[in-house]
């Protein structure tokens, strides 16, 4: 999914829809967080969702890029990582490790 | 109280807080990631500003103030741990104590040459251009403020958002991020409600969190935080603090917190214990506890021993400060009330038999022993303080002398009586200095000899019976036997033909004006530190031995009393005259029977062994006649036992000890005086030096 990635309330029911339909289809959904242009809780529960299906259903998810600063900060808060700074690989790897 | 009364108060707290920042200080620069440390030491700083501008001593805490914030950008990460700024920092510290020293000159602006040492500090460590940065941040941090006065307690909080908790337009991040803005927190985000994708209702809230925070706000204050979602979510806050108090309870295992937390049942862990693997990884892999929920277990856990730390901290501050003149004069009174019982208990053995006076002398006897136990343990101060003062000692010495030295330290809690402590202080100070400079090599020989470039002297403590062990170690050169043998010969100290032990050559070192060294440095060469040693040790009444290995090591071991006021001793008699055993070297007692022995015989047996005995009548040359049926009091010292054969083993005695004077100095066998009930004398007998005369005649 190369597209922009918008995960906040707003837009969170239709980006759910698209990453089904990329999984379903079989192809490997990439997240990259350079192209993330909004996220919020709702938006991090959806990512949650992702990594424990691809961890479940054996699905192909990738997360990548850097995050922005303040999506960075808003993972402190989250409380899925300690310091800022955060890329996306980063990111899959502490959330498959409380999953 | 007057002021000048809390200026006093002021400087001895400020003069123990300094010392809290050398040590704080020094055990950063081994671990300068430790965050506890850090703020111990930016705390110590903070509490001097603020009570030296308290007392208007306006320099301290300008000067204070000044080092403070340099110990704010370090704590805020804009500046890191180095040599430079550890070094510095003490001198900091070394200039606080000096304006102590003379508190007139602690007032009025700072002088040059503090404001110099503080433009040449911020210099060295790249502080200057942090510094415009930092400072509004300094003067805005209300919350560090806060903390320094107000115990920081830590609480427990479970925040489960409710499910149209985004349909409300709630967001729980912006909860969370008000909580960290008072105080640290650690939030574990518990993902158990969230589905998978194709199941998952976006648009509900379903990530709940642990949290823990260390605050000094209170629980309503949390509370607060929450008062707007408080009616469609689920708060829990409970301050761990409260439940260690309630429960007492410290080091939970991860399962029993998860059994308390309803996540793992008694018979699931049970069905696991016994496994060589881990329980929280074992209960991961088995699928009885998610991730998380062991990662809230293990936080859990963390936190309660880190309450439990900091509790037992503040208890510790739960002190009260009394002059040390006023101890003394305690344990006098004690030590004479000891005396006055044991006339009280001599006396009431001349009256007719009274079942009540009995009654109440024994009471009284056993007050006097739980007042001189309790008097005699306010005394006991842990020696760990004074090893870890020689932590700079050896820090500037060894960089004075080029040498990469490390001080370690063990045993720091054995508690030793405050006054012995005090006069241990010189020894220890010589021998370390005398470890550095002519025990540890220079880096190069060290690397020649295959040892690595630094060096360690290492401290230990141990008690043993009443007697503490204090050894002094180091991985350098060894004593040279030829060499110190040598110079002793030179020096006209030992005869030119003398055959002399390896103890003797060793003990060589502390004679008078005894030196190896050809020339004199400032930190030794005068022959005069060991001395000082040997000397100190016969004033407490302490013993030393020596054992090196050329080129290996070299081990100092100090046999230090517990204390110095009171022993519990057994009473004896010899003719007329009443001496007292001390009771930490009897191992037993037996009854002799002169005509049962061989004659001339020295040996007795005791429980199967043959033991030598020594004739106290004959070694104090007490005249009189010898009784037929005598006594021996087995004694152990140095691993080995030794009879003292006595006329008669009166019993056990609480022995306040009395320093005996220069005329007895010379005296052998005898080590002080105490006074008996019925306020005769009664001599200290000195076992070891008695086994050591007798073992110096036979050499001879």
């Amino acid at each position: 999914m190369s597209k922009k990635v918008q995960l906040d309330i707003e837009n969170i029911a239709q980006t759910r829809a698209g990453f089904l339909a990329v999984l379903d289809s079989g192809a490997e959904l990439i997240v990259d967080f350079e192209k993330c242009v909004g996220l919020d809780l709702s938006g991090f529960q959806l990512l949650v969702s992702l990594v424990r299906e691809a961890k479940e259903k054996k699905k192909t998810v990738v997360f990548c890029g850097e995050l922005k600063k303040e999506h960075a900060q808003l993972m402190i808060l989250f409380g899925v990582n300690e310091r800022d700074c955060l890329t996306g690989e980063e990111l899959e790897k502490n959330l498959k490790a409380v999953l | 109280m007057s002021n000048d009364t809390f200026v006093d108060t002021f400087r001895e707290e400020a003069l123990e807080l300094l010392g809290t920042l050398e040590t704080a200080l020094l055990e950063l620069e081994e671990n300068p990631q430790d965050k506890e440390l850090l703020s111990a030491v930016f705390r110590v700083m903070h509490t001097i500003k603020g009570s030296a501008a308290m007392f208007g001593l306006d320099k301290i805490s300008k000067f204070a103030h000044e080092v403070e914030s340099i110990l704010s950008a370090l704590r805020e990460g804009k500046l890191s741990v180095s040599k430079e700024l550890i070094g510095n920092t003490l001198l900091a510290r070394d200039l606080i104590l000096e304006m102590l020293d003379n508190l007139s000159e602690a007032t009025g602006p700072l002088s040059s040459k503090l404001l110099d040492f503080l433009k040449n500090f911020k210099l060295i460590i790249g502080f200057v251009s942090v510094e415009e940065k930092v400072l509004p941040e300094i003067q805005k941090d209300k919350k560090g403020n806060r903390e320094s006065k107000e115990r920081r307690q830590t609480y427990h909080i479970v925040f489960k958002p409710g499910i149209d908790s985004f349909r409300r337009g709630c967001n729980p991040l912006l909860l969370i991020q008000e909580l960290m803005s008072l105080g640290e927190v650690v939030n574990i985000p518990v993902f158990d409600q969230i589905t998978d994708l194709e199941s998952l209702d976006p648009e509900s809230c379903l990530v709940s969190w642990e949290i823990y925070i260390t605050t000094t706000a209170t629980e309503n204050e949390l509370r607060d935080v929450f008062i707007f979602v408080e009616d469609f979510s689920e708060i829990h806050i409970k301050c761990l603090d409260n439940l260690i108090d309630e429960s007492g309870e410290t080091n939970k295992r991860v399962g029993e917190i998860l059994i308390e937390q309803g996540k793992l049942s008694v018979e699931e862990l049970d069905s696991l214990l016994g496994s060589q693997k881990r329980i929280g990884e074992l209960l991961v892999e088995e699928k009885l506890v998610s991730a998380t929920d062991l990662k809230v277990a293990l936080e859990s856990q963390k936190q309660i021993q880190q309450v439990q730390k900091n509790k037992a901290l503040h208890d510790d501050m739960s002190t009260i400060r009394v002059k040390s003149e006023k101890l003394d004069e305690l344990m006098a009174l004690v030590g004479e009330l000891v005396t006055v019982h044991a006339q009280i208990l001599q006396t009431s053995k001349t009256v007719e038999e009274n079942e009540k006076l009995n009654s109440v002398v024994e009471q009284f006897g056993r007050l006097t022993d739980e007042l001189r136990n309790n008097t005699m343990s306010i005394r006991m101060v842990p020696i760990g303080t004074t090893f870890s003062s020689f932590k700079r000692l050896v820090r500037d010495l060894s960089s004075e002398l080029g040498k990469n030295v490390v001080l370690e330290a063990d045993g720091g809690e054995t508690e030793l009586d405050k006054t012995v402590i005090e006069k241990l202080n010189d020894p220890l100070v010589h021998i370390i200095r005398n470890s550095l400079d002519h025990g540890i090599e220079s880096p190069e020989v060290r690397s020649s000899r295959g040892k690595p470039k630094t060096g360690t002297i290492r401290l230990s403590a141990i008690q043993s019976g009443a007697s503490v062990f204090i050894s002094i170690e180091d991985d350098g050169n060894g004593l040279n036997k030829e060499a110190i043998l040598k110079k002793a010969i030179t020096k006209g100290i030992v005869a030119p033909d003398a055959q002399l032990e390896e103890q003797a050559v060793f003990r060589l070192i502390f004679a008078p004006g005894f030196s190896t060294k050809e020339a004199v440095s400032a930190v030794s060469g005068r022959g005069v530190g060991m001395d000082v040693v040997n000397r100190q040790m016969e004033i407490i009444g302490g013993s030393l031995a020596i054992e090196s290995e050329e080129t290996k090591f070299s081990r100092i071991t100090l046999k230090i009393p517990l204390t110095l006021a009171i022993v519990e001793g057994l009473l004896v008699r010899i003719g007329l005259e009443h001496f007292i055993v001390p009771l930490s070297v009897v191992v037993g007692c037996m009854e002799f029977i002169q005509a049962d022995q061989r004659k001339n015989s020295s040996i007795v047996l005791f429980q199967d062994r043959q033991l030598p005995f020594v004739n106290m009548r004959e070694f104090f040359s007490i005249p009189g006649e010898r009784n037929s049926i005598e006594q021996i009091v087995i004694v152990t010292i140095k691993d080995q036992q030794f009879g003292l054969l006595v006329d008669q083993i009166i019993g056990g005695n609480q022995t306040v000890i009395k320093p005996l004077g220069k005329l007895f100095r010379n005296a052998t066998g005898i080590s002080n005086g105490s006074i008996l009930g019925d306020g005769s004398v009664a001599l200290i007998i000195d076992v070891e030096q008695i086994i050591g005369s007798l073992e110096t005649i036979n050499n001879d």
